[in-house]
């Protein structure tokens, strides 16, 4: 009977040394709200868990030499409390708060939501928004950083080998002039998988009274969470008004029909984008809430 | 109103509470017993075809595995998971415990018994089977076309039936209103697993553990199979974490009965969440179409409907099932003309059966949505429809014949329309906006036991213990809905004693008298009136007791507190334990007594629910955000249990308006393995669910009280259903209205229907 052999790493050190037994088939612990389940109906037994709880410091979030670093093993909890998040990165706390259930967020990891690289992955679509970078260690100690696109490639599909593990995410804090926000659609109110999710970061001059940056990411539209780039530059040098507001719901119906042509779900996903883009943009809080024009 | 009642009425926590909460009872997942042995179910991946070979020998070299039961070498005798009783009509035997012919995704093809739960599931694994497939029928409609595959001997329409009760009056001038109501195929979504424990004896006899609402029909059941008297088949009821109807047939106690009897050995079968949602039971997929004529003021002339259910790859209950659908609509309204015929079909998809309501839930979204359609097409609104059309209480029901006693749906709707405020909240614009409001009603009907179809009996006995303290012999099957907390409150009540002071067990064939189970809506009206009676047996014989020793006739005693006392001079009392001392001091045998009741009646229980609802057009979800039930329960027993039992039913009934649904993919795969991907409707989602009780003790049950657990989750569908329609000024009918639905609705769109039929 195959046996799995458990590390329990305690610094940077033994990480590495740990990574460095493992082969395709081991397994890499964070937070266990996917895997653990997974293991419960094992299709093949892990060789090797290599339970990553015990590294205290990938828990991390600091800002640090004008990046704001989230360290892998933050949990979704930690997240959408952190006043440094709060701060920098309002669209990943809004994102983490709607993460599963309190149980799910109390235990899973943003780490563990990129690796898993599901396509309705919340804290991966505000990541996405955010521009972040993803930085890993593999079993040889060495270290990569990666854009998120770059590791996150399709459902349960990621570029991490099996010897790496995720380290932290790093991006650009938002400043004061930033707004950002994060609404999605589910089944449900609560413990709901997104079945549409949207991340916005804006910048506004107020000086000119117009939108000088804008990202928006699409999630659970697609094989990945992905930035609507044509849309972005429809929005810059716009004001922040209902004209917008529209043109920033139209935007993301194009991304949405763009992105999953001729899928079961496109119809009622495109309708349904309408209202989530209508509640990501009203989070804004730039001007009176808009509404659409319902017939 | 029955006066100077102690206990009944008042709020009592279910028997094993303290229990549940410290963790302290053993559920069937955690109950063992020594040397037991593990299986694991190896289902069929395919819809329709025929295993070709197994090769077991990988698994079998396992260590750890005992062996692999298949076809192979398992009896291939046909039975009925639904026979509640040896000689019953209605019972197909169209299942065997592994098949050779498979119907499903999830039949069942195979099973490892192994030392370890981890080792049968490795071996299970390693088990190779290879298929010859069919063409597989996964809608009624592909399984009712004229060259489809025959998934019985027979063909694929399993049962028909047609009743025509009444005389069709002149219809001239009449308002004809069709609809058509479909509603899906869903998990029952008990939180505990289907689990059993069967230890196969040396002697050739066997103890079976099972969290089941009927151990004489497991008994039946599985003694039938193996060829066992009855007597060598002990069947104990576990405590139960939940079934709605889920656990009601007996789909695996034969065959962990039959792994225990082959290895004589114990052998505990416990199912996972995706084989109790795909290799159990489901709720059965339905389509309704009812068309009525009535007078332009409203009053209903002809009732017609046409439903087809789907039964999947066995027949199970659906016949039956399928036919109690036909008598529903006759208990609420007054018909002079009921026509309704029915088709049950077999389909390659999981196997419908028992569910929470029997059919109820099914046709009253169907003809409740139906009457509102009618309002609207008579301009007239849908509680002023309704009451021009209901029962009045000792009115005969059409269909079956039967009295329906004191029904009280009439009082439920006027009073809950005051409650709810219903016409303000209809008359207020639905709104222009995103978020469009609407409030819809639905009034259900159900029964009380099964007088009228079966010889419903029950048979109880009670004794009271030295100490004055009282023991109750029944088989109760408490769902967790508090069916042995309701019994101790009767018994108590009648006795004058705290229903702590009396003890009631759960079923077991061994020493529980002879009970067909928890279904039917008869536990409370039947059972309980079974325990009311045997108390009251044992109260005269206390007081024939007590008047010898008092020196007092029977006629100027009473009972309170524990005590005989004269009921003028209440300082002259004896006490329970005092009777029993002396009685046996004079050798008195014992203070017990037995009894078995017979059912005199059959009325109707009722329920009359109000929504409110607001849909939000840009995602087409929908939020209950109000929620009355009313229930006409004749008296309630524990009040807070039949309050609880209702908040839970509309729980269930929003699941089924607006969520749940499971359906098959072209390769006949459910495609939902947990509560991750089929949702039921969880706590920030539920409304305030307000109960008002209408009791008026007009029947025949104790203290008269009328059944609660089905009926209160009848018309909680059609309820929401309607207060959609009401928001959006839909028409929808097919059920759930998932947002996708209401999305497509709203802009014209089609998108298909879940139900298969």
């Amino acid at each position: 009977m195959t046996q799995t052999q458990v590390l329990t790493p305690a610094s940077l050190e033994e990480l590495v040394a740990a990574l460095a037994q493992a082969t395709p088939q081991t397994r890499l612990l964070a937070g266990g709200t996917d895997l653990v389940r997974e293991l419960r109906r094992p299709v093949r037994e892990p060789d090797l868990l290599v339970d990553l709880t015990g590294l205290a410091a990938l828990s991390e979030v600091r800002l640090e030499e004008g990046m704001l670093h989230i360290g892998a093993l933050a949990t979704f909890t930690e997240l959408q409390w952190h006043p440094l998040v709060r701060e920098h990165a309002l669209c990943l706390s809004l994102a983490a708060a709607q993460v599963g259930s309190t149980q799910i967020r109390n235990a899973g990891t943003i780490g563990g939501n990129a690796a898993n690289a599901s396509a309705c992955a919340d804290g991966v679509t505000a990541l996405t928004a955010l521009g972040a970078v993803v930085i890993t260690v593999d079993g040889a100690g060495e270290r990569r950083t990666q854009s998120l696109d770059d590791v996150v490639l399709g459902p349960g599909r990621t570029s991490l080998r099996y010897d790496e593990a995720i380290l932290e995410f790093a991006f650009p804090p938002l400043d004061a002039g930033h707004r950002s926000a994060f609404a999605k659609i589910g089944s449900r109110t609560a413990v709901s998988v997104a079945r549409l999710s949207v991340a916005l970061v804006v910048r506004f001059d107020a000086d000119a009274g117009v939108l000088s940056e804008a990202r928006v990411a699409l999630g659970a539209v697609g094989e990945r969470a992905f930035r609507a780039s044509e849309l972005e530059a429809k929005l810059v040098g716009r004001a922040a008004d209902d004209e917008t507001a529209r043109l920033f719901a139209d935007g993301c119906v194009a991304a949405v029909e763009a992105s999953i042509p001729g899928r079961y779900s496109l119809p009622y996903k495109r309708h349904a984008a309408v209202g989530l883009a209508y509640d990501a943009w009203n989070m804004l809080a730039l001007s009176a809430p808009s509404e659409p024009a319902w017939t | 109103m029955t006066e100077d009642l102690q206990y009944v009425g008042g709020n009592y926590p279910v028997h094993d509470v303290a229990q549940k909460v410290t963790g302290e009872l053993v559920y069937g997942s955690d109950f063992s017993v020594p040397g037991m042995l593990h299986a694991k179910l190896i289902l069929s991946t395919i819809p329709h075809g025929v295993v070709k070979r197994i090769d077991t020998s990988r698994a079998e070299a396992l260590p750890g595995v005992i062996k692999v039961f298949s076809h192979e070498n398992a009896p291939m005798d046909g039975f009925s998971r639904a026979r509640i009783h040896p000689g019953q009509d209605m019972s197909f035997y169209d299942e065997t415990l592994f098949s050779e012919h498979v119907r499903f995704v999830g039949d069942r093809v195979a099973a490892v018994v192994a030392t370890s739960r981890a080792t049968a599931e490795k071996a299970a694994a390693l088990v190779e089977i290879e298929y010859e497939e069919l063409p597989a029928v996964l809608t009624v409609d592909e399984a009712l076309a004229p060259d489809a595959p025959a998934i019985h001997d027979g063909g694929n329409l399993l049962f028909e039936h047609e009743i025509e009760k009444g005389e069709r009056p002149d219809l001239e001038g009449a308002v004809v209103v069709s609809s058509c109501v479909s509603t899906p195929r869903i998990h029952h979504a008990a939180l505990e697993p289907h689990v059993c424990v069967a230890q196969g004896h040396s002697t050739g006899g066997m103890t079976v553990w099972t969290t089941s609402q009927g151990v004489y029909a497991a008994r039946t059941v599985i003694a039938e199979l193996l060829g066992l008297e009855y007597h060598r088949v002990r069947v104990i009821k576990l405590p139960m974490g939940g079934s709605f109807g889920g656990k009601t047939e007996y789909i695996i106690e034969p065959v962990c009965a039959f792994l225990a009897h082959a290895t004589r050995r114990a052998v505990k079968l416990l199912l996972d969440r995706e084989e109790c949602m795909i290799a159990t039971m489901v709720r059965p997929a339905t389509r309704t179409t009812v068309r009525t004529a009535c007078t332009p003021d409203g009053r209903l002339l002809d009732f017609g409907a046409a439903s087809t259910l789907d039964s999947g790859g066995f027949a199970a209950s659906t016949p039956d099932y399928s036919i109690h659908m036909c008598k529903k609509v006759t208990k609420i309204y007054r018909v002079p003309h009921y026509r309704h015929e029915g088709r049950v079909v077999y389909t390659n998809t999981p196997v419908g059966g028992a569910a929470r309501g029997w059919g109820a839930p099914e046709m009253i979204a169907a003809s409740e949505v139906h009457m509102d359609r009618v309002a609207a097409a008579l301009r007239l609104d849908p509680v002023e429809l309704r009451l021009k059309n209901m029962v009045e209480p000792h009115d005969t029901d059409l269909v079956t014949g039967l009295p329906l006693g004191d029904a009280r749906v009439r009082e439920c709707l006027e009073r809950g329309s005051v409650a709810f405020d219903w016409a303000a909240r209809r008359a207020r614009p639905a709104g222009r906006g995103r978020i469009r409001r609407g409030v819809g009603v639905a009034a259900g009907a159900h029964k009380n036991g099964m007088y009228g179809a079966f010889p419903e009996a029950s048979n109880a006995s009670l004794k009271m213990n030295e100490d004055g303290t009282f023991v109750l012999n029944a088989s109760l099957h408490d769902t967790g809905c508090g069916v042995v907390t309701t019994m101790r409150v009767i018994v108590a009540e009648v006795l004058g004693v705290h229903p702590d002071l009396v003890a009631a067990g759960e079923a077991d064939t061994a020493t529980t008298p002879f009970d067909y189970g928890t279904y039917g809506s008869r536990v409370t009206y039947v059972v309980g009136e079974c325990a009311r009676i045997v108390a009251e047996k044992v109260k005269d014989r206390l007081l024939t007791a007590a008047a010898d020793l008092l020196q007092e006739p029977v006629e100027r005693l009473g009972v309170a507190d524990g005590a005989v006392h004269v009921r003028d001079d209440r300082e002259r009392a004896i006490a329970y334990r005092d009777i029993a001392r002396l009685s046996q001091m004079r050798h008195v045998p014992s203070i017990a007594a037995s009894t078995t009741y017979y059912a005199v009646s059959n009325p109707a229980s009722y329920s009359v629910q109000f929504a409110e609802v607001e849909v939000d057009c840009a995602t087409g979800l929908v939020a209950v955000t109000d929620f009355l039930a009313v229930a006409d329960v004749g008296r309630a027993i524990n009040r807070g249990m039949v309050e609880a039992q209702y908040q839970g039913a509309v729980q269930m009934g929003i699941g089924y308006a607006l969520y749940e649904h499971l359906d098959v993919d072209e390769k006949g795969r459910a495609g939902v393995d947990g509560f991750k991907n089929y949702h039921i409707v969880n706590a920030p989602d539920m409304p305030d669910v307000q109960v008002l009780l209408v009791e008026h003790e007009g029947d025949d049950g104790p203290f008269g009280a009328k059944s609660v657990g089905e009926i209160a989750t009848v018309p909680t569908a059609a309820a929401v259903v309607n207060a959609v329609n009401n928001a959006l000024g839909t028409e929808l009918g097919d059920l759930p209205l998932t947002p996708e639905r209401i999305i497509a609705a709203l802009h014209g769109e089609e998108v298909a229907a879940c139900s298969s039929c």
